[in-house]
């Protein structure tokens, strides 16, 4: 089986392992529906067929399901001939098409391909075309972990957007840069006091006696207690206005000191540039009037698959920690690769 | 230019100790590594050096023995599923940079001990990354010979 997108390949490869696939293609209804069953995350994902072609003597079928408003999954059947007297094993393919790059597409595409991938076998039905099969996936498990994280990253988009009116083209990839913010904004909005890896950052002041109070206390105190009047995050190209922000720096040093003397002396109140660094290795932001996180409840869709969540990570894990127990220490010991510990040196003692 | 706690929200690589420690299935590591996977939807990565160690320890069977036995070779398959599925940092020109600043700056009786803990700090911090390790110290001794530009190095540390 294949799984792709047109934001993210996924390729994987399956077969039907049991089940019969009769597809008598004339007899064609208008609320003709594919159902998947997930047995082991108890989950079934139903959706109207919204395309059917067929092609090379019904060899060939293509089915596109509207999984959501946003979301096509097609299917591919490919028939086989039976060789040697075995039955026929048809192949299946199947493929995301992201209606649109929003970030909804994003979290049920990832989670449906997480899903998919993490599922030994998956129950597909088509009562009308007397389809039931189950079929096994070999998904390409290095997929699974990037997909968890992308469907982390657009649900959190998803809120933003919820929070700040707007809507986002979200990228077939994000950036650590991209992430950060995304997580930023979030926990900004939701726990509205944010403890954060900082080690240099630049804020942008008003030249103005507060300010200058502040300052010359972080100078002699090493402690800087900022106050940003308009504190803004640029994702994906729109403007978030997180409105006041306090931010607090400890074990700190002002970098550019000759600017901000300069700049502060005015006090005329322009803004001005200053460039904090720390060697606590975070700051503590503080945004009261940073919009809220959406009360109301998601679509149904949406709800269903965030409350997969604890049973895709719990998969994820079981699997990745079968395979990290049985990497090494079940070898006789004269077969055991050499300690990690082990004093090994591409520099001999002469050479250091 | 200091080792710090990584935050919860800190992206991590695991140091090989840890790695080990998971292959070994000792409980600090891998409820490290469950609770790291619930927190961050994402697994630690590994560095490009630790992949070298891992394949060393096979390829050191194979000139040893002329091959791997059919046990070996299905160890090495997991270890190299578990890889694919952690992801690998690569070891590039910015960690390269990173890892000639600090081991020309280590004592030399440490430099010899510490290579590795070198290529895989300075590959963290080329990628953004923290590290996961056991042996605190031995990167708050890396941490004092960082670049200007990387200032701080952020370990958690996972160890029993």
């Amino acid at each position: 089986m294949q799984i792709a997108t047109s934001t993210s390949p996924v390729e994987m490869a399956a077969g039907v392992v049991a089940g019969t696939l009769t597809p008598p293609l004339s007899a064609l209804f208008d609320d003709l529906t594919a159902e998947f069953d997930f047995p082991a995350f108890n989950y079934s994902l139903t959706a109207p067929v919204a395309e059917l072609s067929a092609a090379d003597d019904f060899q060939r079928i293509t089915m596109k399901l509207a999984v959501d408003r946003e979301v096509i999954l097609v299917c591919r059947l490919n028939g086989e001939s039976a060789t040697n007297g075995a039955e026929p094993r048809p192949g299946v393919t199947i493929d995301f098409e992201a209606v649109s790059p929003s970030a909804r597409a994003a979290f049920i595409i990832s989670t449906l391909k997480a899903l998919f991938g993490l599922s030994e076998t998956v129950n597909w039905r088509l009562p009308i075309l007397q389809l039931d099969a189950e079929i096994r996936l070999g998904a390409p498990q290095e997929q699974v972990g990037p997909m968890l994280r992308r469907r982390k990253m657009a649900q959190l988009v998803m809120e933003i957007e919820q929070a700040f009116h707007q809507e986002f083209v979200m990228p077939a990839s994000l950036t650590r840069e991209e992430e950060d913010r995304i997580t930023f904004v979030h926990a900004a909005m939701t726990e509205r006091s944010v403890v954060w890896t900082f080690t240099e950052g630049a804020f942008t002041l008003q030249a103005d006696q507060e300010t200058r109070a502040r300052l010359e206390i972080g100078n002699q105190s090493g402690v800087f207690n900022l106050e940003i009047p308009r504190w803004r995050e640029e994702l994906f190209g729109h403007r978030l206005r997180l409105g006041h922000a306090s931010v607090a720096i400890e074990n700190a040093t002002i970098v550019n000191t000759e600017e901000v003397s300069r700049e502060i002396e005015r006090l005329d109140g322009h803004e001005f540039r200053v460039v904090i660094r720390s060697l606590a290795g975070e700051a503590k932001y503080g945004f009261p009037d940073a919009p809220r996180a959406p009360e109301q409840k998601p679509d149904e869709l949406i709800e269903e698959l965030i409350v997969l969540r604890p049973l895709l990570i719990e998969a994820f894990f079981r699997e990745v920690n079968e395979l990290a127990a049985g990497c090494l220490p079940d070898l006789p010991e004269e077969e055991l690769p050499p300690p990690f510990d082990e004093e090994v040196s591409l520099v001999s003692e002469g050479d250091a | 230019m200091a080792t710090l706690v990584a935050s919860p929200s800190t992206l991590l690589a695991l140091d090989t100790d840890v790695f080990t420690d998971w292959n070994k299935q000792r409980p600090h590591a891998v409820n490290a590594v469950n609770d790291y996977l619930d927190r961050m939807d994402f697994l630690p990565k590994l560095a490009a050096i630790t992949v070298f160690e891992i394949e060393h320890g096979f390829e050191s069977l194979i000139v040893k023995s002329g091959s791997l036995d059919q046990t070996a070779q299905q160890i090495r398959s997991k270890a190299e599923q578990l890889i694919r599925k952690c992801g690998v940092l690569d070891f590039n020109q910015q960690a390269a940079e990173i890892a000639a600043h600090i081991y020309v700056r280590l004592a030399h009786r440490y430099q010899n001990k510490h290579w590795r803990d070198v290529y895989i700090a300075a590959t963290a911090l080329a990628h953004g990354y923290g590290v996961a390790t056991r042996n605190q110290s031995d990167f708050e001794l890396i941490g004092q010979h960082l670049p200007l530009q990387y200032s701080t190095l952020l370990l958690a540390v996972w160890k029993p």
